[in-house]
């Protein structure tokens, strides 16, 4: 029978190799975020028309977001274009959705009064494709695979709390080690600590 | 006391080899147990945003609130045409609350409300020049706007030593993410028994995210 010390190491191990893609990808990512004035934040590529086209959908006269959800996944099933979405309603005669994947977005804007549906795509950079990989998440968006996306964010965060925890436990085992390691989890706590109370 | 197993120890063979495994090993780890307040923080802060409406639901909707906290006498004078942010950095600092702030108001006869962005709760002070009234209001939230506060936090964009050293954290963690990731490959790589499980387990997990990345 394999002892705790082995399945606590191959647990380690092997679940920071199937994550490793999630892994690197939030790191780079955050970089780019923490930075973005270096990789063009505020150059927004530019948006192409694709069509303008007679279009009519009934849209009450207000509405939250539940109803913003509900016209949202109504719009892009009749245009053929379901998937994930934001919808807002920037002015009372125009609804806009704004349909996205990681790698480029359609912006559908229905102008109520005029029965007129525009539909606009935008191509993204690199640093706004990590930038969505990144912020990807939440239940809200249609579709298996955008729940099971938010499934595997929640696999990465509970296999960051087994590694700290796997990775404890293997230190602590290293007797040699022990006081150095002390030194480097103390100091963690304590800038830690004190930049929560400083800043 | 404890050492590793046979099947364990890594199989670089040369003295140097061994020197830079082990180097890589105590890397790995040293970095990890200090940054482990910083690995918590974006794991449980990231399944909270992950579960924002559950969240929600349980702990209600944890919308921020200001609660007044002092109010006192502000008689300063500034020179005429004296910036609004200047002259919310000169309050801050006499009150002892220098630090990442945002300002708004301070013309045209509106007053100066300095927003002190703080992790804990932000303060929210509003002063007016003819009165010379300084109120401060004190922000009560709750964890989960308090967790994604933190995870949002960044940047150099702030003139003070401690958001700059907040900010190199920042830019440690993800910097140090990446070095766990390839330190962790390599590690790997030196178990030899774990060759063939590792490498099915990379590899299924390189093919779900490619998947991913072409559907969604």
């Amino acid at each position: 029978m394999k002892s705790f010390d082995h399945i606590n190491r191959r647990a380690h191990l092997y679940l920071g190799l199937f994550l490793l893609p999630w892994f690197v990808m939030y790191g780079v990512s955050s970089f780019v975020i923490s930075h973005h004035a270096w990789f063009g934040a505020g150059q927004e590529p530019p948006w192409d028309v694709v069509s303008e086209r007679p279009y009519e959908h009934a849209v009450p006269s207000r509405t939250d977001e539940a109803e913003l959800r509900r016209l949202g996944v109504a719009i892009l099933r009749e245009t053929g274009a379901e998937g994930a979405f934001w919808a807002e309603r920037p002015r009372p005669d125009e609804l806009r959705i704004m349909r996205f994947t990681f790698w480029e977005q359609t912006r559908l804007t229905y102008l109520i009064a005029e029965k007129k549906l525009r539909t606009e795509h935008q191509r993204l950079r690199w640093d706004q494709v990590l930038l969505r990989m990144h912020v990807r998440g939440g239940f809200e968006q249609p579709g298996v695979l955008n729940t099971l996306w938010s499934i595997i964010v929640d696999i990465v965060c509970a296999a960051i709390l087994v590694w700290i925890g796997s990775g404890i436990f293997m230190w602590w085992r290293l007797g040699r080690i022990r006081r150095w390691g002390l030194l480097a989890l103390a100091g963690g706590l304590l800038s830690f600590a004190l930049l929560m109370a400083g800043l | 006391m404890s050492q590793t197993s046979p099947e364990e120890a890594p199989v670089a063979a040369t003295g140097r080899g061994r020197s830079a495994s082990r180097l890589l090993r105590r890397l790995h780890l040293y970095l990890g147990l200090f940054l482990v307040p910083w690995m918590l923080m974006y794991a449980v802060s990231t399944v909270v945003m992950n579960h924002r409406e559950t969240v929600r639901k349980l702990m209600g909707d944890g919308a921020p609130k200001f609660v007044p906290e002092r109010e006192l006498e502000f008689t300063r004078d500034f020179p005429a045409g004296t910036a609004p942010d200047e002259v919310a950095r000169t309050i801050l600092e006499d009150l002892g609350l220098a630090g990442a702030h945002r300002v708004s108001g301070g013309r045209d006869g509106r007053p100066l409300v300095i927003d002190r962005q703080h992790p804990l709760g932000n303060r929210r002070l509003t002063w007016r020049h003819e009165t010379g009234k300084l109120v401060i209001e004190r922000e009560t939230i709750g964890a989960p706007a308090f967790l994604e506060r933190l995870h949002r936090r960044r940047g150099f964009q702030h003139p003070y030593a401690l958001e700059d050293t907040w900010a190199f954290t920042v830019d440690l963690t993800v910097i140090t993410m990446v070095f766990w990731a390839l330190s962790g490959v390599c590690l790997w790589w030196e178990l030899r028994p774990t060759r063939t499980f590792g490498t099915l387990s990379a590899l299924a997990g390189v093919l779900l995210f490619a998947f991913f990345l072409s559907r969604l």
